[in-house]
């Protein structure tokens, strides 16, 4: 009877290590999410839709700060940190284009955002 | 106002109408925009660019299978140097070399460099003739792409997509800017060899824009397109009295929906098949031209003679308006083993042939065009789906290698002679990240010389404002004279 209380406790001591362990995740889903949101954005800057190009942006500022936090833990990829920090301040500055009716300078941007994604795959996209 | 009766009102609005699309036709001008008003009135009726164009065709040269610019264009006496050494780590540094066969030792060909004309570009002696054109050529030697196999990579070249459904840069072109010729189609795909190109008519087509835009297939021989001849058992007489009352019922009810653009592209189809019955094979008859033309062009030569007859045709569909003349390699004659630049092994029998099958009918084509005062105003592209590795594979050929590959362009509007961007000491990579062409860029470049800006360059489609260089582009601005 006594196995059952110290096997509760080594598990409750491997959710908590598991617990203490977990690092951010970043899932195939996410970088899908990503592109059909870059997708999205580049058609509402062209249509010169305000409030769809600014949510697109807003997103991609949001999913921009996963792939920062998810690369600052994976560690030794300080190429990485750097590119998604960079992605993550170019929606923000396209947030305030758009908002602001620049659309063609927060086109240009936009394809600077998509480059950059293109040069982070370069090295980090797993085949 | 006032109006006498229904036919009346329908016959003023739409002399209104023609009279907006045609003050549409003028830059700045109009109550409609350029592509709209002229879509009213016929989808491939000229448009006006968003800017004054340096070219009005372009020539793009796809060199089948991927050739070696190791052992064309990009002189690398390091590679030379480290001939039979495996590949230093550092130069593998950032990418995934397992396309097929693992990497083997560096790899040299033997060949022979020279530097030619003021440029100082470098030539092996693969390319002897083209050489003696380096002064026209601005070569972009930091190429890039995305490395599969070669039917995706192709689709990415002409695409800028990785799976079927876009449409191809020159189906962009001709949407954008219309025919410039009414008695041919805008964009014409060529090709010598027996075949088809492998890669299929999806590398031409106009996807998700109206099909009327897509390329039209010119096969080899004196009839270039399927169909289009009119049956022997049927007199001229009678194909014009079946396409006038065709034409007749088909006005009747355009008259009736005025709307139906889909009727409006049918009746121009008709009669368009019906004017390139003659236009199409005159376009492509060598007939007249001289014995001299034919020899710049190699047409003399076995090996040259089935790619220079394409790159004659080609220069006489420039000649007649032709916006985009998109233009495969493929095989010389008689040649059946080798069909494609693609050397996996035997680098040196395939470049042999490959190189002697284009270097004299490009560098005739590029003297021509210059000659006859049309090189101002077209474009000539000479690009492929990737180029080919340093190091070895099968002992004696070279790899597949998207990540550092030289293309090159001539032209109207180019800075000929300078060169863009480098690959590394053993040309594997691009050297300069900063200096990376993709495929994206060579179209934004393309659409830019032809007066048109790849990112105002859009088509609704469901919903999704889309552009020719999806979400990526950038104008090579160092190219532009």
């Amino acid at each position: 009877m006594r196995k059952v209380p110290i096997l509760l406790t080594l598990l409750s001591a491997a959710i908590a290590l598991n617990a203490v362990c977990a690092e951010p995740e970043m899932g195939m889903d996410l970088m899908q999410n990503i592109e059909d949101a870059n997708k999205s954005l580049s058609s509402n800057i062209a249509l010169a839709n305000k409030q769809a190009a600014g949510d697109d942006a807003k997103e991609l500022a949001r999913m921009f700060q996963e792939v920062e936090t998810f690369f600052v833990h994976k560690g030794d990829a300080a190429n990485a940190v750097d590119l998604a920090r960079q992605s993550r301040e170019l929606s923000a500055e396209i947030v305030a284009l758009v908002a602001t009716g620049k659309f063609e300078v927060a086109t240009d941007k936009a394809t600077t955002l998509s480059r950059t994604c293109r040069t982070c795959h370069t090295f980090y996209k797993k085949e | 106002m006032c109006f006498n009766s229904r036919r009346d009102f329908l016959l003023k609005s739409g002399l209104g109408m023609g009279a907006a699309a045609v003050t549409g036709l003028l830059p700045g001008g109009g109550l409609l925009q350029g592509a709209m008003a002229a879509e009213l009135v016929d989808p491939l009726a000229p448009k006006a660019p968003h800017f004054p164009a340096k070219v009005k065709s372009v020539i793009w040269l796809h060199m089948n299978g991927a050739p070696s610019t190791l052992d064309l264009f990009d002189y690398k006496p390091d590679l030379i140097k480290l001939a039979g050494q495996d590949v230093p780590a550092s130069f593998l540094k950032g990418i995934k070399t397992s396309t097929q066969g693992g990497v083997g030792k560096l790899y040299a060909s033997k060949r022979e460099w020279k530097q030619h004309g003021q440029s100082g570009h470098w030539f092996s002696d693969l390319v002897p003739n083209l050489a003696t054109q380096s002064d026209k050529i601005a070569f972009i030697k930091s190429s890039v792409t995305v490395g599969a196999t070669h039917d995706i990579s192709i689709l990415k070249l002409n695409t800028g997509d990785l799976s079927p459904g876009r449409p191809s840069l020159g189906a962009w072109v001709s949407y954008a800017l219309g025919s410039a010729n009414p008695d041919l189609p805008p964009y014409v795909v060529l090709y010598n060899g027996k075949n088809e190109p492998s890669a299929g008519s999806v590398n031409w087509n106009s996807g998700f824009l109206p099909a009327v835009y897509q390329g039209t297939a010119f096969r080899p021989g004196p009839s270039p397109i399927f169909y289009l001849e009119r049956p022997e058992l049927r007199t001229e007489g009678q194909q014009h009295a079946s396409l006038d009352l065709l034409r007749k019922l088909n006005q009747k009810n355009a008259d009736r929906y005025p709307s139906d653009t889909e009727l409006k592209a049918r009746l121009r189809s008709y009669d368009l098949a019906d004017r390139m019955q003659v236009s199409a094979p005159a376009a492509v008859d060598l007939s007249k031209e001289s014995d001299a033309t034919k020899e710049l062009y190699g047409i003399n030569d076995e090996t040259s003679s089935s790619y220079g007859t394409t790159l004659l045709r080609a220069r006489r569909l420039v000649e007649r308006g032709v916006r985009f003349i998109q233009v495969v390699s493929g095989a010389p004659d008689g040649q059946t083993e080798i069909t494609s630049w693609d050397a996996h092994n035997d680098l040196e029998k395939n470049h042999s042939v490959n190189a002697r099958m284009i270097d004299k009918p490009i560098a005739g084509l590029l003297a021509d065009l210059e000659s006859r005062g049309l090189l101002e105003s077209t474009l000539v592209v000479w690009t492929s789906e990737f180029g080919r590795t340093s190091y070895g594979q099968s002992g004696n050929g070279r790899d597949h290698n998207p990540w550092g590959y030289t293309q090159w362009v001539a032209g109207g509007g180019i800075k000929a002679g300078y060169t863009h961007g480098a690959t590394d000491e053993i040309g594997l990579q691009v050297a300069n990240k900063d200096q990376a062409v993709d495929t994206y860029d060579l179209h934004a470049t393309v659409l830019q010389l032809l007066g048109l800006d790849h990112l105002k360059t859009t088509f609704l489609n469901n919903g999704r404002s889309e552009r020719p260089t999806v979400v990526y582009g950038k104008v090579i601005k160092e190219l532009l004279a």
